[in-house]
């Protein structure tokens, strides 16, 4: 060590001076520092949303103000803030864009703008309050600094209980302070700006295109007004095809249009600009769709099949499907008669029904008679292009028509069961009740016509026997006849005339 | 013997598998871009819970959480809704693949951070004991030049699963409960190697 201290040479003034010239201008960048002013802030008032989506909470903005005073910042003063935001047409707070703020940067001279959130405040049994700050540069509208911090009594109380808070007033002492506390005092010049094209709004249409259709593409400049001659050249790149936008004649827009591809597919629009610096920015703007084929459409009807014809006496369900889905412009169904009327229109412009059930009921509310329909179900895409679907069906709606046939004998009632026409039956049943009410006889079947016979009773000669067929086919049309008096209606007496049941009644 | 011993490792699986159920979930469905991650862009968040202006509370805290993380540049937030005013969207509705294209094109986003709010909740107090609070949330991080999704990270906790000893520890505000909710999350991507900006 002593060796090494020997070897050491003296302090030369070339050495010296060395050392000054490295320590001087780190001094007078200290004492620069020092001497800066203090960056301006301007706090604008928070949003409050425990009140409303639009809330304000000017009390704890006070509260925010000085805390950033404190800390040694200038404060742009409320009223200017507050010309501002009428100037502007700021509506709601906490949320402004980069626009903005670069505005708000040159119009109230100030380097740094604070935006915050009220997120919770509650009064009563446990007081709570929670903040959301965001402190922005306004050269580049870039964040640089965000806390959100929340304080409940509960997070405060001692475990003997003293001096613990008791309202929102107590807790304001230690949240604020808190809030602030990791806040910079000294933010970084921007260091460079993120290019992007400052676009206003950009209007493309149509979405969905045909083969050759025109495409019409309108983009608005924020500003456009004051710069107009110092506009950048924009263009419009649709994969390697460039359409140069000129200022339209309401000099608001600047426009392009081109023709839509022949080759279907998803087209993505892309814009650039060439500033006369020579900077060049592109941003994707949209795209659209070039479709060239119409939805293939497949209709199903599910109703009773017979014989490869399709029935329906009580709702027929129609269920359209794509084969290859896509969303559409709007659908439409009709029902058609043998006589090519339509008596049924219905549609909407809206995505596909998932299915719909037609109650054989004409558009104006009226039952459609029993006969042949043909449905019709068409469907438009969203580039215009239609394609359609129908399938026959025949609306039976009539019960079926059987024919009694009553024959008296000594001791006994033949009962011949007949029917004219019609679809098929599922079953019938015939009950035939003593006066007591005990069942005398049962005959049921599936297929006409049948006959049976019922034995009247010993010692009854001519007490009421009372009958109700039921017949429904295949459809499910129903019919119920009721037969007051069995012995006399074969007879063909006045009570045992059959009358048609509207309702179900096994007791009668 | 034989049979005890396969009831106890059964036992300790399970109770092994509760405690790692703390920690956000996180699901890949691709790999994040590289270098990609620095420019941020925070959507909207869609709210499916009951609590009055949800989507709003968990939208600042996640903000104030990504930028005070030191990692991200985010995008102001008026940007984005202006966006999606120009693109006739609801704030309340997500996106699509498309839209979500057309948005990172137009303000140069690497990444795009949405998701929703399945339950937000915090109940009545009582003599004067802050109420419970509880948070379920699903967290998407989608390209920003794609619109694809990338991940998805879904995170439940109550305030009283950070309490300690008596009281202590325990989160007592819904939002306080959102801040350390989004750090866990905004720790875990990190982890698992969400590329940070460029100091």
């Amino acid at each position: 060590m002593a060796d090494r201290a020997a070897r050491r040479p003296p302090w030369p003034i070339a050495s010296v001076m060395n050392r000054l010239c490295l320590i001087t201008p780190v001094l007078c960048l200290f004492l620069a520092a020092a001497a800066a002013p203090a960056a301006t802030v301007a706090v604008l008032p928070l949003l409050d949303v425990t009140v409303s989506r639009n809330g304000v909470n000017h009390t704890l903005t006070g509260f925010v103000r000085r805390e950033v005073e404190q800390r040694g910042f200038t404060l742009v003063p409320a009223g200017r803030i507050m010309e501002f935001l009428v100037r502007h047409r700021i509506r709601t707070l906490g949320r402004l864009d980069s626009h903005l703020v670069e505005a708000a940067g040159r119009e109230l001279q100030a380097d740094l703008l604070l935006q915050g959130t009220v997120c919770q405040l509650q009064e009563g049994a446990a007081p709570a309050i929670s903040l959301s700050l965001e402190l922005i540069r306004t050269a580049d509208a870039a964040t640089v600094w965000a806390n959100t911090d929340a304080l409940s009594a509960s997070d405060l109380t001692s475990l003997l209980g003293l001096e613990d808070p008791e309202n929102l007033s107590d807790l304001y002492g230690v949240f604020f302070p808190r809030l602030l506390a990791t806040m910079p005092t000294r933010v970084l010049p921007a260091a460079g700006e993120h290019a992007v094209l400052d676009i206003d709004s950009v209007i493309l249409l149509p979405r969905h295109a045909r083969p050759g259709d025109e495409i019409s593409c309108r983009v608005r400049i924020r500003g456009m007004e004051g710069r107009i001659g110092n506009l950048p050249r924009l263009t419009a790149w649709v994969g390697d095809r460039g359409h140069p936008l000129e200022l339209d004649r309401e000099g608001y827009y600047l426009a392009a249009r081109w023709s839509a591809a022949d080759e279907p597919g998803e087209y993505t629009v892309s814009l650039a600009g060439r500033w006369p610096s020579g900077r060049t920015e592109r941003a994707v703007i949209g795209s659209y769709v070039v479709d060239d084929h119409a939805p293939d459409l497949q209709l199903h009807l599910v109703g009773r099949e017979l014989d490869g014809r399709l029935f329906f006496s009580d709702r027929l369900l129609i269920i359209p499907t794509l084969t290859d889905p896509e969303p559409v412009s709007r659908w439409e169904v009709l029902v058609i008669d043998r006589d090519d009327e339509v008596i049924v229109r219905q549609g909407a412009a809206q995505e596909l029904p998932r299915r719909l059930t037609w109650r054989g009921q004409t558009t104006l509310g009226t039952l459609a008679p029993d006969g042949e329909y043909t449905v019709v179900f068409r469907v438009w895409d969203r580039t215009g292009l239609s394609s359609s679907a129908a399938q026959d069906v025949s609306f039976r709606r009539t019960p079926p028509d059987v024919a009694i046939d009553l024959e008296r004998k000594e001791k006994a009632v033949t009962v011949k069961l007949d029917r004219n026409s019609g679809m098929p039956l599922a079953y019938w049943w015939m009950k035939v009740f003593a006066p007591d009410g005990r069942l005398l006889r049962l005959a049921e079947g599936v297929h006409l016509p049948a006959d049976f016979t019922v034995e009247l009773p010993e010692g009854a000669k001519e007490t009421p026997l009372a009958a109700l067929l039921v017949a429904a086919d295949v459809l499910g049309n129903r019919t119920r006849e009721k037969i007051g008096d069995l012995r006399s209606a074969a007879a063909g007496g006045e009570e045992g005339e059959m009358t048609l049941e509207k309702e179900w009644l096994e007791e009668f | 013997m034989d049979r005890f011993c396969r009831v106890w490792a059964v036992l300790l699986v399970l109770l092994l598998a509760g405690c790692a159920r703390q920690v956000p979930t996180l699901y890949r469905f691709a790999d994040l871009p590289a270098r990609g991650s620095c420019r941020i862009a925070l959507l909207p968040l869609v709210d499916k819970g009951s609590y009055p202006r949800g989507a709003t509370i968990l939208s600042k805290v996640l903000r104030s959480e990504l930028v005070s993380s030191g990692h991200f540049r985010v995008v102001q937030e008026g940007d984005i809704l202006d966006l999606y005013r120009q693109l006739l969207l609801y704030p309340n509705r997500q996106p699509n693949q498309e839209q979500l294209r057309i948005i990172g094109g137009r303000l140069g986003i690497g990444l795009f951070v949405g998701g929703d709010i399945l339950e937000m909740r915090q109940g009545q107090a009582k003599g004067g004991i802050a109420p419970d609070t509880d948070l379920t949330m699903i967290l998407r991080i989608y390209d920003g030049g794609t619109g694809r999704l990338l991940w998805s990270t879904y995170h439940r906790r109550q305030g009283s699963h950070y309490q300690k000893v008596l009281h202590f520890g325990r989160i007592n505000t819904v939002t306080g409960l959102a801040r350390q909710m989004a750090r866990e999350v905004i720790g875990l991507w990190l982890e698992e190697g969400m590329e940070p900006c460029a100091r």
